[in-house]
């Protein structure tokens, strides 16, 4: 039964197979260039490049989606990141794609829409939820933690529910919407996971009213590995920085505190019925090559090299697309500042020693009044470069507009 | 059964016309160049277009008046202008009836687009979107000192295809 409808859908995975194999290849440049001017922190045109693609119904729809939604993101554009990362959010909960899931099966894993590991779909969901947050949109940023913390069930039994940042803003959004009860439950959560978080205590969850949401690191790296490559599994992200220390207007607000390492998650996402599909495929596809290998030693005639060459054609190899743009670890940081305007500094630290290169200074911050102010900001390598940007721009120079912009920093208090 | 060769000859048809077809060339995105890194100190820079989360700098007038400030227009900030003695003839809603009248969105329209919206770029930036930047980004600190590199306009055979 299983071979018949196999056979019978072999046409319509052979048609989806070619126009993924057409269209991937179109869209592989813009994204290599969006991933450049991203890791440069270009972040708008990073975010132009990868746009290119958030229309094209491929197997990557996906991945071009999360990516637009990543350079948008962390480029502050919420507005774009909000469609494109609930574009991405839908089309991975949704059963698309499932003659190419099917065709996959016999052949190359990476042929299958991408659909994203369970820690992947959490902080697509995630992000989405900040973004409402920020617009004090309660209900629909607690409705997008929700769905992270659903994306985390398909984890690993014991790692099940442990998003823990998700939890944590659940309960702010609880909060917020006067339910403390339900809030409670959800702080609880947290700290079940993080108990040491200082972010998570009674004091900071009553008073603070500044969250600042760090990112750090790069995502963990999704490799082949097992038998003929067949198995996916995850090493950790190159970086150095491990927590952030901030101060606004030179007052040291303190050390940022983990609330979720994505290495941890990747690694606890869980094995499904594809691993087994994908390890007998290693296992066949090493059986092939030896029994080629052996008929071809023993001059069995053309059985021999048939054998061998079938083994090194058949398709084994693990799928490792990965949303490659994420942070290694989530950290936060909750203050209590009175409404105003800040300078934020924020000192990426590798192993408490502040990076020169990926210090961050950023100028009339505003804490607003009545409301919790969230902040995000993401590590990164001459990010927040004084040298930037020019001194004077171009049209006041063509126009000769009256502007007194001067290089000269601002005397006087910072705080307005 | 006759079905099943028709659709492997579409198969292969569609893929030998996507392969002629070739792909669309990435358009060159111009580097921003950028000089050697100096980490910033902490001195705020002096605040030249005032918006909504710097705060109105006192006797500026809007921008399309010819002025520095990008502030929404509220009855706070008008109320503002006529402590300075500007736009006396103003009131909140007919200021704002001058942007909309120019096709400007402001925050009433959307926010958080960091002027990377389709009315974007800023409306310093010869744009249509006067929504303030998001702070803790460089456009913002950009915005604000008046200080950036303009956006590169698009080729002429692009705008006519939209």
């Amino acid at each position: 039964m299983f071979i018949r409808t196999l056979i019978s859908s072999l046409p319509k995975c052979l048609a989806a197979a070619a126009l993924c194999l057409a269209a991937g290849a179109c869209a592989q440049p813009a994204r290599d260039a969006g991933r450049a001017a991203f890791w440069r922190h270009d972040y708008p045109a990073a975010q132009k490049l990868f746009e290119q693609n958030t229309d094209t119904l491929d197997k990557d729809f996906v991945l071009y989606n999360l990516e637009t939604g990543s350079a948008a993101f962390d480029g502050g554009n919420y507005y774009t990141a909000r469609i494109a990362l609930e574009r991405a959010a839908q089309a991975m909960r949704g059963q698309g794609g499932a003659n190419r899931g099917l065709a996959s099966l016999i052949a190359n894993e990476s042929i299958k829409m991408f659909k994203g590991d369970p820690f992947e779909q959490a902080m697509a969901n995630f992000y989405d939820g900040l973004i409402y947050y920020r617009w004090a949109d309660y209900y629909n940023a607690r409705a997008a933690f929700h769905q992270a913390l659903m994306a985390d069930m398909s984890s690993e039994e014991k790692h099940r529910d442990d998003f823990a940042v998700a939890h944590f803003m659940i309960a702010k959004c609880y909060q917020k919407i006067d339910d403390p009860d339900n809030a409670r439950i959800h702080f609880e959560r947290a700290r079940e996971k993080y108990p040491d978080n200082p972010c998570f205590s009674d004091d900071a969850i009553n008073d603070h009213n500044v969250l600042i949401v760090l990112q750090l690191g790069k995502a963990p790296v999704k490799v082949q590995s097992g038998v003929a490559g067949s198995i996916d599994e995850y090493n950790g992200g190159y970086y150095r920085e491990d927590s952030a220390s901030v101060s606004a207007n030179g007052k040291p607000l303190g050390a940022s505190s983990l609330a979720v390492d994505l290495l941890e998650q990747a690694r606890t996402s869980g094995r499904s019925a594809k691993d087994t599909i994908q390890a007998a495929k290693g296992v066949v596809k090493t059986g092939l090559i030896t029994a080629g290998a052996m008929g071809t030693s023993n001059d069995s005639g053309a059985i021999g090299p048939a054998l061998l060459i079938a083994g090194l054609l058949f398709p084994a190899g693990a799928d490792v697309r990965q949303w490659d743009l994420l942070p290694g670890e989530i950290h936060l940081l909750s203050a209590k500042l009175e409404p105003g305007v800040y300078t934020f500094t924020i000192d990426f630290l590798d192993n408490s020693s502040p990076i020169a290169e990926m210090r961050q200074v950023w100028y009339h911050v505003p804490v607003e009044d009545g409301c919790d102010t969230l902040l995000v900001f993401r590590s990164g390598y001459q990010k927040s470069n004084g040298n930037y940007p020019p001194p004077v721009s171009p049209v006041f120079q063509e126009t000769g507009a009256t502007v007194a912009a001067t290089d000269a920093p601002e005397t006087g208090p910072t705080k307005e | 059964m006759n079905a099943k060769p028709a659709t492997l000859l579409g198969c292969i048809t569609i893929l030998l016309a996507a392969l002629l077809a070739g792909c669309r060339s990435v358009e060159p995105v111009p580097r921003t160049v950028r000089r050697p890194f100096q980490a910033k100190d902490g001195q705020p820079v002096k605040v030249i277009y005032c918006n909504d989360y710097t705060g109105h700098v006192p006797g500026s007038i809007p921008f399309i008046f010819g002025g520095t400030c990008c502030c929404t227009p509220t009855l706070e900030l008008v109320d503002a202008y006529h402590r300075d003695g500007l736009l006396l003839e103003y009131r909140a809603a007919t200021l704002l009836g001058v942007y909309e009248g120019l096709g400007i969105q402001t925050i009433y329209d959307h926010r958080d687009c960091n002027n990377r919206c389709k009315w974007g770029p800023h409306i310093l930036q010869g744009g249509k979107c006067m929504v303030p930047p998001t702070p803790g980004t460089q456009h913002y600190e950009e915005i604000i000192t008046g200080r950036f590199t303009l956006p590169s306009p698009e080729p002429v055979d692009q705008k006519r295809r939209k």
